[in-house]
């Protein structure tokens, strides 16, 4: 094993600063344990580099990527738009309901510019509910 | 930014994304490559893991709102689906010790074993390392030695970087070291 004091500096030899690499280099002519432990740093360095330069993808990697994504549709960035739909679906569905009770329940009434509000309510409504039954079959 | 991530951000924003994934792809595509070996440690369950990345970030091109850089928040999506691989593959092969589509540790870098002076298996060298070491030391050889792509790929400090390379070249100089020695001790009987 390398002697303690200069064991880091070994493994770090290609960065050490010329003072370093000078008080190493006259290390390494008396001591061959340390000579022997930088030989086998050199070794690991040059298999390495051997084993992992220039490594890429196949070439037909992007291809056979861009066929897969092509199979699958990007998500879109979420909207509020079916939220509101659905809210004025259901401020529909509450005035045809008030605008039922006002036909069939005895003693309930509502004045004209209610009634005419709620009546636009539910309009909105259907138009609402139908644009979005027409926009999710067309996502199908 | 680089031009590159310009161009892609500026297709992004007129709605080309088809266009914008083609130049993303061609660009990051090595990077994320050895970002999932690195991570998975085999040469094929990379190439496979990174594919998987791409469909993420295709399936998530929409929702890039440019808070981070493109490049950050690729190498953010490669190092989570590939950790989910691996942590997958790990969960399965405790389940089941026998399945063929999990490999061992050992064996996971594929048919071709490479060796090092001495006739030392490299791979088993690799693997006798922590994770995080492993990693490191890996990216480091396939990104040119460079400390910064290490760091940037992995979202280390500088500093953590160079402390795991340290510590996995004296790990795999000893055990070189080792070997070498009872190889002489051998040779000597």
């Amino acid at each position: 094993m390398p002697c303690e004091a200069f064991e880091d500096r070994l493994i770090d030899y290609s960065e050490l600063g010329s003072a370093d690499v000078q008080a190493v280099n006259t290390h390494l002519e008396h001591c061959s344990e340390c000579r022997s432990f930088l030989s086998a740093l050199a070794g690991i360095d040059a298999a390495l580099t051997a084993a992992f330069a220039d490594h890429t993808v196949s070439p037909e990697f992007s291809k056979r990527v861009t066929h897969t994504v092509l199979s699958h549709p990007a998500l879109h960035r979420p909207s509020l738009v079916p939220e509101m739909l659905d809210a004025i679906g259901w401020a529909a569905v509450i005035s045809i309901l008030l605008w039922l009770t006002a036909f069939f329940v005895p003693g309930v009434e509502f004045s004209t510019p209610l009634a005419v509000t709620i009546g636009l309510l539910a309009l909105m409504g259907g138009f609402a509910v139908a644009y979005r039954c027409y926009d999710d079959l067309r996502r199908c | 930014m680089n031009e590159i991530e310009q161009q892609i951000r500026s297709l992004l924003d007129q709605g080309r994304n088809a266009q914008a994934f083609e130049l993303l792809i061609s660009h990051f595509q090595n990077k994320v490559f050895r970002l999932a070996y690195s991570i998975v440690g085999s040469r094929s369950w990379a190439e496979d893991t990174a594919q998987d990345i791409f469909v993420r970030i295709w399936k998530a091109l929409d929702s890039y709102r440019g808070q981070a850089s493109l490049s950050t928040w690729i190498y953010t999506i490669a190092r989570n689906t590939s950790l989910s691989a691996l942590h997958a593959a790990i969960a399965k092969r405790t389940v089941s010790m026998d399945d063929p589509g999990v490999q061992s540790k050992a064996d996971r870098a594929g048919p071709t074993q490479r060796s090092c002076d001495g006739g030392l298996d490299l791979d088993l060298l690799l693997a006798q390392l922590p994770e995080t070491q492993r990693r490191a030391i890996t990216l480091f050889y396939m990104e040119d030695k460079s400390y910064q792509e290490v760091a940037r790929l992995l979202d280390l400090p500088m500093g953590t970087v160079k402390t795991y390379l340290h510590r996995a070249r004296k790990h795999l100089a000893a055990a070189a070291l080792e070997s070498r020695m009872k190889k002489e001790r051998v040779d000597a009987v």
